[in-house]
């Protein structure tokens, strides 16, 4: 048990319009899971319930190994977040804004906020809203890790920011993950930066869990298979997520070989697999029919 | 908690300074009459009240708070707190004048009595409303809300100065008494009436506050 | 350390780095005895997961070309030549005959599968 930082079993949330269904993700300690999944599809929604922001129907998440309601103070002066749009309060300045947050966490370190913002180049003195879309994660960030956590939580951290910075903060994610009692999750619609570091991949649509596997599982052993157009039918039954355009068809594979058995291989060229692809394929199948 | 409550005055510090400017304009200039420190006091503080809900929605600063390790009760009580200690603080100012000025402080005890009751008043509707529904929905029923409570405060004290009348004989008669002999008895010293009227909001707040943690946690 | 490694290239990145660390060793780059970067270190210098740089090293522990002391750190291992080199022959060769199965599948003359090989010994080989 403690040995996972993040654990969710059979969790529900019901809205109006939309319900998280049955979620059951593990993360253990000492590695990165990507959450991915389309605008819509949950990823929010089941962070703030990993957070405690709002309340779930039923199931249990256990966060460091302990129940996220019942220890909810303990597991946050654990835990660094950032959220898709850093929210503080606008008037106040960079260093008013990390010192106040500093006084709730038993482990805060100024001297470690003091350096990150520096590296980040992010300016102490302005106020919150001087700040740049970038320099509000930055500050986020500064702020999620200096007060010692180990755990980790990100929500869209990198949507809307340019190359550099997404680079960056992939950098500082694996420099966390150094230590390996420590964990990361973090969701995104940008698969590349998922598909470069991430450990694990989970996948929502639609408020239910497609799949939650080891990347490289994914990765190595999945595969695109395309073909023409007129021949799609054949295939229907072994592709999943097949998807027909005008010139082709494209689906995917779990078991190449198995696959190879029983169909004719030469008129299909197969193709290592890439996130995109799998998002492309898996998620919103509704739109398909 | 108090780190809450300070970033709220820090948020507020303009405003705050602002509104004790201008209070004290008026406490200067006009010399400082009784209803005048009641409206100085329940404007201000209900003011520093509101805004810093305001600001709570507006940056959505709430969200950041509940990311920091901070119990959701202690996220409500604050703003209870927050409004207790700027009346303090507004109501110290006030006295401060009256001391200087050298009135008769009883008319103030008094006042403020009335102004403590009637901002708690406020304050134990306001907020759990707003921990309810958020900000923009309690914000339409902020104004109306003040402005009767305010209305029917002074209309209260204007009801004890009518009480050494005699009252017509009827039915309200019989129902009234007890109350007016209550309110007879603790008005006879302004200071009693204070502190009588002090603990009675105390209670409002603490019903209120319990209403507004239940809200505020279901809400989630 | 540096290994090249391609999203491009087909085979899986794990074979990428485990193949680009066996190179190193049998060039003679690294040495038996050498620490070898911790799994976690490689991944953060070559951008990969964590997972990734496990499983190469877990393919070179099985090779015996590195050891993993569990705390202490990987080093490379007291590697037998002949065995390592046996083995790469046998890959070669089988990797070989997929070479000309596939040639003749596709009927390339043998002639030109011939000039093909020496035209790239050539170039690969040219002024060592």
């Amino acid at each position: 048990m403690e040995d996972n930082i993040l654990e969710i079993i059979n969790l529900n949330k019901n809205y109006d319009k939309f319900k998280l269904c049955d979620i059951n993700i593990t993360l253990p300690r000492g590695y990165i899971m990507g959450f991915v999944g389309a605008n819509g599809a949950g990823k929010t929604t089941t962070i703030k319930l990993i957070m405690n922001m709002i309340r779930r129907d039923s199931g249990k998440i256990n966060v460091i190994g302990k129940d996220n309601i019942k220890y909810e103070i303990p597991i946050k002066n654990k835990t660094g977040y950032v959220g898709e749009q850093p929210v503080f309060y606008d008037d106040l300045t960079v260093g008013w804004t990390a010192n106040f947050a500093g006084k709730f966490y038993s482990d805060w370190d100024g001297a470690a906020f003091n350096e990150l913002l520096t590296r980040f180049g992010v300016d102490k003195t302005k106020k919150i809203k001087q700040l740049s879309k970038g320099m509000r994660m930055k500050t986020a960030l500064a702020i999620a890790l200096s007060h010692r956590p180990e755990f980790l939580i990100l929500d869209e951290p990198t949507s809307g920011l340019d190359p550099v910075i997404r680079d960056e903060l992939l950098d500082i994610l694996m420099e966390f993950i150094q230590d390996e009692r420590h964990g990361v999750f973090f969701s995104s619609h940008i698969t590349s930066d998922i598909e470069k570091i991430a450990d694990y991949v989970t996948l929502i649509d639609n408020g239910k869990i497609i799949f939650s596997e080891e990347k490289d599982k994914i990765l190595n052993d999945w595969k695109l298979v395309k073909g023409d157009i007129n021949k799609s039918d054949d295939y229907r039954d072994d592709l999943v997520g097949l998807k027909v355009s005008k010139t082709g068809f494209s689906g995917i594979v779990k078991d190449i070989d198995a696959f190879k058995a029983c169909h004719d291989m030469s008129l299909l060229t197969i193709d290592k697999i890439s996130l995109d692809d799998v998002l492309l394929h898996l998620a919103k199948k509704e739109n398909q029919k | 908690m108090r780190h809450l409550v300070i970033k709220d005055l820090y948020v507020n510090r303009k405003y705050m300074s602002f509104v004790l400017l201008f209070l004290a304009a008026i406490l200067v200039l006009k010399g400082s009459s009784a209803p005048m420190v009641l409206f100085g006091v329940g404007i201000t503080s209900y003011g520093v009240l509101i805004r810093s809900c305001y600001y709570d929605d507006k940056d959505r600063g709430d969200i950041f708070l509940r990311t920091l390790p901070i119990k959701a009760s202690t996220i409500v009580l604050s703003k209870y707190i927050l409004g207790i200690s700027v009346l303090f603080i507004v109501v110290a100012i006030c006295l401060l004048f009256a001391i200087l000025s050298g009135q008769n402080l009883d008319i103030y005890f008094a006042s403020f009595a009335f102004s403590i009751l009637a901002i708690s008043i406020v304050y134990a509707i306001y907020l759990p409303i707003f921990f309810k529904y958020g900000y923009v929905k309690a914000a339409t029923s902020q104004s109306v809300l003040f402005i009767i409570i305010m209305g029917a405060s002074f209309g209260f004290k204007e009801l004890i100065n009518i009480t050494n009348f005699p009252v017509p004989v009827n039915q309200l008669h019989r129902f009234l008494t007890p109350l007016i002999n209550f309110i007879n008895e603790i008005s006879r010293s302004n200071i009693i009436l204070l502190l009588t009227l002090s603990a009675v909001s105390l209670v409002i707040l603490a019903v209120s506050a319990k209403l507004s943690i239940k809200f505020y946690d279901a809400g989630k | 350390m540096f290994i090249p490694i391609s999203n491009n290239n087909p085979r899986p990145l794990y074979e990428q780095i485990s193949e680009g660390i066996k190179t190193k060793i049998l060039r003679g780059e690294l040495m038996p005895g050498d620490a070898l970067p911790s799994i976690r270190q490689l991944a953060q210098d070559l951008k990969t997961s964590v997972i990734t740089t496990k499983r190469a090293y877990f393919e070179l522990e099985q090779q015996k070309l590195i050891v993993m002391r569990p705390g202490k750190g990987s080093f490379v291992a007291d590697y037998d030549v002949d065995e390592i080199t046996s083995l790469s022959l046998r890959k070669i060769q089988q990797q070989m005959r997929e070479i000309v199965d596939e040639a003749k599948r596709t009927g390339v003359l043998r002639e030109d599968l011939e000039n093909i090989f020496y035209k790239i010994l050539e170039e690969e080989y040219c002024g060592r």
